[in-house]
């Protein structure tokens, strides 16, 4: 019995080539450089997209020669509910004032975020206070960028988030 | 002589038919090589400086078909490293879609094979014959029975969806079964004599013989489902939860500059599990009493 086993795994087991090695080895670098290509990739790729800067919600005060917007929810004296930064403006280069909003969706390793911009009625218009009292805007669930280091904003622009 | 000619027309066929295979591969990676702005000039619907000419006599440029790059650049490997890690996370996808079931059908196959070979029980061949229409069918038939399934089971929109039909996949049971019956039914019968349980039987004496076969399918299940398409593209709603063979056919339009870059990036390990099982493939079909 014992001789008809043998002469069967004769038969059946190959000794492990030396291409068979060879493409192990090979396997294996392949496999280390993906995995080293991988972490460079993700790790390069977020650091070079442009900050989104978030500020905490604030209600803030506005000092404006003592005249308020007309039709404003939330006025007590010029302390205002819905406030932003003036540094959320962005001109868009044909005179119209927007804000960048962030939307989430999912990305290749978990969120990531894309600007969404806005047009939006503000006020005041020409003062040099640092907050701006937002009067209308199209989507008030999305948080805005209070700034965005980037020369160059457009819809669609991935950036990364980074609390001010 | 006439023996000789025949021999010599019997080569030139093979080596046709090897050219035939190898081409496509040597080409993708030749075309690896050319520098993106090259990959637009000659196989894109974009003008460009140098197919304008092409454009303004005709209306319209041509392919400009090239094996070899006008200059030999990594340029296309770069831009996929910097590019964004779309292209690894789906290349991982790929890797967490076939590794269990790999592994599944490694373990699963020829227990199965060794229960319809050695075991008795009632309907057994039917069972076996039923098993293997399944294995007959082209996937696209069993697609809607799957998606009602895995629907019914609440896994849908995952990978249990395309691991689990995969993993049980006949054709290593086919296989393996094959090569069983050229096992020598002896080796198992002296086993329970001495007193060795079933599971003994298997894993000391069957198994182990069986590494041929196990090594010819697995090859073979790594090139099907590498190449997955169809099952992804029907149970998986999320683009990053596609794998790379899916996105391929995006890149060509997303990222035409790339494209060979990342179809060499994605041929290798088929490459290599081939290089690795070559002789096993053959091999096992050849135990499994199959004509290749």
């Amino acid at each position: 019995m014992n001789d008809i086993l043998l002469n069967f795994e004769r038969s059946m087991v190959t000794k492990m080539k030396k291409s068979r090695k060879i493409a192990i080895i090979i396997g294996g670098i392949y496999l280390v450089l993906v995995i080293i290509a991988t972490v460079y990739c993700q790790r390069t790729y977020y650091s070079n997209l442009p900050t989104a800067y978030l500020s905490k919600p604030a209600r803030a005060q506005i000092d404006y020669e003592g005249r308020k917007p007309k039709s404003l929810a939330g006025v007590e004296g010029n302390v205002y509910d819905r406030t932003l930064p003036r540094t959320c403006l962005y001109d868009d280069g044909t005179g119209k004032m927007k804000v960048n909003m962030i939307t989430e969706e999912e990305g290749p390793w978990g969120k990531r975020y894309k600007i969404k911009q806005t047009d939006v009625i503000y006020w005041p218009k020409d003062s040099g206070s640092e907050n701006i009292v937002v009067l209308w805007r199209m989507d008030d669930s999305l948080p805005i960028a209070a700034d965005i280091d980037s020369e160059y904003v457009y819809e669609g622009m991935e950036v990364k988030l980074q609390l001010r | 002589m006439k023996r000789k000619v025949m021999k010599g027309f019997i080569i030139l066929i093979v080596a046709l038919a090897a050219f035939i295979a190898v081409f496509p591969i040597f080409f993708t990676l030749m075309n690896s090589f050319m520098s993106e702005q090259e990959i637009l000039d000659r196989y894109t619907k974009e003008i460009t400086e140098s197919n304008a000419a092409d454009f303004v006599a005709n209306g319209l440029h041509y392919v400009r078909f090239g094996l070899f790059p006008e200059k030999f650049t990594l340029g296309q490997y770069h831009k996929l490293l910097t590019t964004g890690p779309e292209y690894f996370r789906m290349f991982w996808n790929s890797v967490l879609l076939i590794v269990p079931i790999l592994l599944g059908q490694c373990l699963i196959a020829p227990l199965a094979a060794y229960a319809f070979e050695e075991m008795r029980f009632k309907g057994k061949e039917v069972i076996y014959f039923t098993y293997l229409i399944v294995m007959l069918m082209p996937t696209q038939i069993l697609l809607v029975p799957n998606f009602i399934v895995a629907d019914w089971l609440g896994i849908r929109d995952s990978y249990l969806a395309i691991i689990l039909p995969a993993m049980f996949h006949p054709l290593g049971v086919f296989l393996v079964r094959q090569q069983l019956k050229a096992f020598p039914k002896e080796c198992g019968e002296a086993a329970r004599i001495d007193g060795a349980d079933e599971w003994n039987v298997y894993t000391k004496i069957v198994r182990p013989n069986l590494n041929s076969v196990v090594a010819a399918f697995f090859v073979l299940l790594f090139a099907d489902n590498w190449n997955i398409i169809d099952q992804a593209v029907v149970f998986i709603d999320s683009t990053y939860r596609m794998p790379l063979s899916v996105f391929l056919g995006n890149v060509v339009s997303q990222a035409p500059g790339i494209f060979f870059a990342v179809s060499v990036f994605y041929m290798i390990p088929a490459l290599l599990v081939f290089a690795f099982g070559q002789d096993y493939l053959a091999q096992g079909i050849d135990l499994s009493s199959l004509k290749y």
